[in-house]
């Protein structure tokens, strides 16, 4: 049987609910594509199901475990989460970066197989000794995906990926989220704005509005 | 590519490391006057064993404590500009200790010389952690721009104020040692003070070191942070409880020392560019030891007609070095 995120009855929202009662399940091998207007709570779901907040009411479980109910380091091999956060720091090299995500492992400092494929499969390999000012926004945010692979979780939570990427990196990344999440058995969710490109490879699509998730087999225009 | 950086690093900080030495040697043995090392000659040995080799000690462990601090404190805050005598934590502690010196009026005459050290300390790393407290519970709420900064001036006034009030009601032979202390020197610490200083030197220096890994995942912000297993608050509490001990016991025993704490950790990053942050404070700290050795030999070379206080060479050192930082962001 495959692994699977289940969402059951699920108000989600800070101190007021943002998203009305909310079930859904999620198979291995999916990629979710998650549209919604600006502040309609996409941000807040996805944080949700990283355990940064806690729904207001309902579970979360991934193969029948709540996921708030892990430690933090518990759930860092299970769910991996990117956001758009900018780095302050200047001496750190994209490979450092990469490297980042086998915290969890007790991995610390040390370049590994796993690192060096992360950056292949984002097509960065090339970039790994560069220091991460030197870097582009959008190669910086494949850095960033590459850590969340190195991670090497279940469930990979990619806020915005495609945010600061040119067209072909973004019909790339799309591509390849596809790919990882088909050949490596991964749930990925992802929110994003470009609903044309998503549509070739989203396999499940929730559409947020109004504080409530309908989910549809394919994408519906929104706009 | 990697191997050779990885022993670039190691000559930079064995070529730090010998630098260390040097200085040590030449404030051990040079200035102000000239010790021979090899001479027999009882007064020699007398000012090397009580004066000498106490300060350069002392010397030592100040700059690792503040520039350990000042590192910690500059990534958890996001700030290169942060460090604890900008952020206030040092007038904290001062104003803590300076209550202690003026306010408890016959605690300057008390013979029990360990109850005076550990009272001194403790003092101070209350004053400092207090301080600290104010600054994460206010930075939670606002963000850790440049408000904190700001926040730090005015606090450090306000400490000011306090400390002025303090003086105003000292009768005045404490008033002069308080001024005095206040300037910074690493000359007054020996026997119980000095082995506490090095102990709570040392346990912060491990605390610390095992703080950095976590430390390096939070550049990701604290949410990214937190996935990837770093239990952020506690780091941060950890991080400030550690912060206030260091700077505490070092401003208690040797006054608030002005930018050591900032200058250094900068200037490490430049040495080192590396994200290793248990590297990055192995060098801070040796950076550190050798910033707060170079203040104190410059400020004893024999050309000027007085010993100057730490404060006045440490603030003409580090000054423009944190300009040109400042400048080249």
């Amino acid at each position: 049987m495959n692994a699977f995120l289940e969402i059951s009855h699920c108000v989600i929202g800070r101190k007021e609910a943002l998203i009305q009662s909310f079930s859904n399940i999620v198979e291995s091998g999916n990629v979710v594509i998650l549209t919604g207007k600006n502040g309609s709570g996409k941000s807040t779901l996805l944080k949700t199901i990283a355990g940064l907040i806690l729904p207001i009411s309902g579970q979360i479980k991934y193969n029948n475990q709540s996921i708030h109910a892990f430690t933090f380091a518990e759930r860092a091999k299970l769910i991996a989460f990117v956001n758009t956060h900018k780095l302050s720091d200047e001496y750190i090299k994209v490979i450092d970066l990469v490297t980042l995500g086998r915290y969890p492992f007790n991995e610390k400092y040390k370049h590994s197989e796993i690192t060096e494929k992360a950056l292949a499969t984002l097509g960065i390999s090339h970039l790994a000794n560069k220091y991460i000012n030197e870097i582009s926004d959008g190669e910086f945010q494949k850095a960033n995906i590459a850590r969340a692979l190195a991670q090497d979780t279940p469930i990979i939570l990619l806020d915005e990926p495609s945010a600061f990427l040119d067209y072909p990196s973004k019909k790339e990344l799309f591509f390849n989220l596809q790919n990882i999440a088909v050949e490596e058995h991964k749930i990925i969710i992802c929110p994003t704005h470009d609903i044309e490109l998503s549509k070739t490879v989203g396999t499940l699509f929730w559409h947020l509005e109004n504080g409530i998730i309908t989910e549809t087999l394919e994408q519906i225009a929104w706009i | 590519m990697l191997y050779f950086e990885e022993n670039l690093s190691r000559y930079k900080t064995i070529i730090l490391l010998i630098l260390l030495g040097i200085l040590i040697l030449i404030n051990m043995f040079c200035f102000p006057t000239f010790i021979n090392p090899f001479g027999e000659n009882t007064l020699s040995e007398t000012i090397l064993n009580s004066i000498r080799i106490p300060k350069t000690i002392t010397a030592i462990c100040i700059g690792i404590s503040l520039s350990a601090c000042g590192f910690m404190l500059q990534q958890l805050f996001k700030n290169p500009l942060a460090g604890p005598y900008v952020l206030g934590v040092s007038s904290g502690a001062s104003l803590a200790v300076a209550f202690l010196l003026i306010g408890v009026p016959s605690f300057a005459f008390t013979n029990l010389e360990v109850f005076k050290s550990l009272s001194i300390a403790i003092a101070g790393s209350v004053g400092a952690f207090s301080i600290l407290f104010i600054i994460m519970t206010i930075s939670l709420k606002y963000g850790y721009s440049y408000i904190l900064l700001l926040l730090g001036v005015i606090i450090a006034q306000i400490t000011g104020a306090l400390q002025s009030l303090l003086d105003y009601i000292a009768n005045p032979s404490d008033l002069k040692l308080f001024s005095l202390w206040g300037m910074g020197s690493f000359g007054k610490t020996t026997g119980y003070d000095l082995y506490l200083l090095i102990a709570i030197v040392c346990i912060g220096f491990i605390w610390t070191y095992k703080l950095m890994p976590p430390l390096s995942v939070m550049v990701l912000g604290n949410d990214a942070a937190k996935t990837l297993g770093v239990n952020t608050q506690s780091i941060s509490i950890q991080i400030l409880l550690c912060t206030g001990l260091l700077t505490g016991i070092a401003t208690a025993f040797c006054g608030p020392i002005a930018f050591i704490g900032m200058a250094v950790p900068n200037v490490a990053k430049i040495v080192f560019k590396t994200a290793n942050y248990q590297k990055l404070l192995l060098g801070t700290c040796i950076l550190g030891g050798i910033m707060a050795l170079l203040c104190d030999t410059i400020s004893h070379l024999p050309i000027f007609s007085v010993y100057l206080p730490i404060n006045v060479t440490s603030s003409l050192i580090s000054g423009p070095i944190i300009i040109y930082i400042l400048l080249k962001k």
